[in-house]
């Protein structure tokens, strides 16, 4: 009887923990890309409080333009992340490159405030002459 | 009805139980007399049960309103009148329906309350620095990563890009550091300028390849690139430090990743549409290996085994 009871109980964990990872890997909805290979976006702060964003991006051949095409800097204001400015290669001219495989960029930022929560929303962008494929990544925020 | 009284006037003297043994014997025999016989001892034990009852006769009218009250219900209705086990106290008898209901009831709390410890206990961890889902190689069927995983990489045909870049300015004029070409001529030459020794540079490479140049970016992540190339495909080798934090999102199809391991380090090797990607972690670096998928599987596991031996 207790058995019984047991297996019951076990069965219906693993189905609750099937259900919330399958939950979790399909709120994704993903799509494999067939320009980029590899993006990834760090946020960090330095000793004066300026914000350090590195990002990286990899592709599976030469692209016409590669690079970053926005980094979005929010701030946490207690309730919800609000945007305090937008940096694109008009800002920085050396987010994006060209005739390159991979890059690397590093952005320093000033942000308003010095005691409140940052993150970065970073837009990566590959280009040739059969289109263009574009990833979006969050950083933790510091 | 007098002769018969007197014929059996001897039962008098009998005991009820000598009386029921008669009784039995009685019911069981062909002579003729048998009705007249068992109906004498039948009055017999009636007229001694009602001088001492025994409890051998039944209360005939409380027997009515216990039928009455416990057996002619709603409740009862479709039950049978005899139990196989024990009889029960019928005023506390509940509903089958409203039994099982109250069991299932029971069995979820207590499942959703062992789910939400754990859950909490994760939490707990999480918060107490050990990084328990952040250990964990994860994937879906596009992307694989040690870090969580990001939004939908979007592909968009040349023919319908029309505005791709976002426009926007910043407040506070910030400041950029790119990548920057190295001049050296191998791979491990960077390695040993930059003191990383969790990494080497492959003795294999596949069939015409050739360094074609070695990158990096030194800011508060350290990344290196060495970029190989046989004339039309690119090879790259990447290391990015990840301070406990490992982010990469590396683009794969639906196929699950192939994993192999070499001594203590874990390879995940993934296939995307165009490419194989190869991810390993060591101490302070991501590693990443992205090679076009004319190179055979195989030589590629060649040219990683030759970096670690």
């Amino acid at each position: 009887m207790f058995h019984r009871k047991a297996v019951r109980i076990l069965v219906v964990i693993w189905a609750v923990v099937l259900i919330v990872c399958n939950v979790s890997a399909s709120a994704a909805d993903h799509r494999a890309s067939l320009k980029i290979g590899y993006a990834t976006a760090t946020l960090s702060k330095d000793r004066y409080g300026d914000l350090s964003i590195a990002c990286h991006i990899k592709a599976n051949g030469v692209m016409d333009t590669i690079g970053v095409s926005s980094i979005r800097i929010e701030r946490y204001n207690g309730s919800k992340w609000i945007r305090e400015g937008t940096l694109t290669d008009n800002d920085l001219p050396g987010l994006l490159t060209s005739n390159r495989s991979l890059y690397d960029v590093a952005v320093s930022y000033s942000p308003q405030y010095s005691d409140v929560s940052y993150r970065a929303v970073v837009s990566f962008y590959a280009e040739d002459s059969d289109g263009v494929s574009t990833k979006s990544v969050t950083t933790k925020s510091v | 009805m007098a002769d018969s009284s007197r014929r059996y006037s001897y039962l008098e003297h009998l005991s009820v139980d000598r009386l029921e043994e008669l009784l039995d014997l009685a019911v069981n025999t062909d002579e003729e007399e048998k009705t007249e016989y068992v109906d004498a001892i039948l009055e017999v034990i009636v007229r001694k049960e009602k001088e001492s009852p025994t409890g051998r006769l039944t209360d005939v009218d409380k027997a009515w309103a216990d039928f009455q009250t416990y057996y002619n219900t709603e409740d009862g209705r479709g039950q049978t009148l005899h139990f196989t086990e024990e009889p029960k106290d019928f005023a506390e008898t509940k509903p089958a329906k409203n039994r099982t209901l109250r069991k299932v009831w029971k069995t979820v709390l207590l499942v959703a309350t062992i789910a939400i410890c754990l859950l909490f206990s994760m939490v707990a961890a999480q918060a107490a620095g050990f990084d328990i889902l952040g250990a964990l190689a994860r994937w879906t069927d596009d992307v694989f990563t040690f870090g969580t995983v990001q939004p939908k990489t979007i592909d968009t045909p040349y023919s319908e890009t029309a505005n791709n870049r976002e426009e926007g300015s910043a407040r506070r004029t910030p400041s950029i550091k790119i990548s920057e070409k190295l001049p050296y001529s191998s791979f491990q030459e960077a390695l040993d300028a930059y003191s990383v020794t969790e990494v080497s540079e492959p003795s294999k490479l596949p069939d015409g390849y050739s360094l074609d140049y070695v990158c990096a970016l030194n800011a508060n992540d350290f990344s290196l690139d060495a970029v190989y190339t046989n004339g039309e495909d690119i090879l790259s080798i990447s290391i990015i430090t990840h301070n406990g934090n490992p982010s990469g999102q590396v683009e794969k199809t639906e196929r699950p990743p192939e994993v192999f391991e070499i001594g203590n380090t874990t390879f995940y090797l993934v296939e995307n549409i165009d490419n194989y990607a190869v991810i390993w972690l060591t101490e302070h670096y991501e590693c990443f290996i992205l090679s076009s998928l004319n190179v055979d599987k195989n030589i590629l596991k060649d040219m990683i085994y030759s970096m670690i031996d």
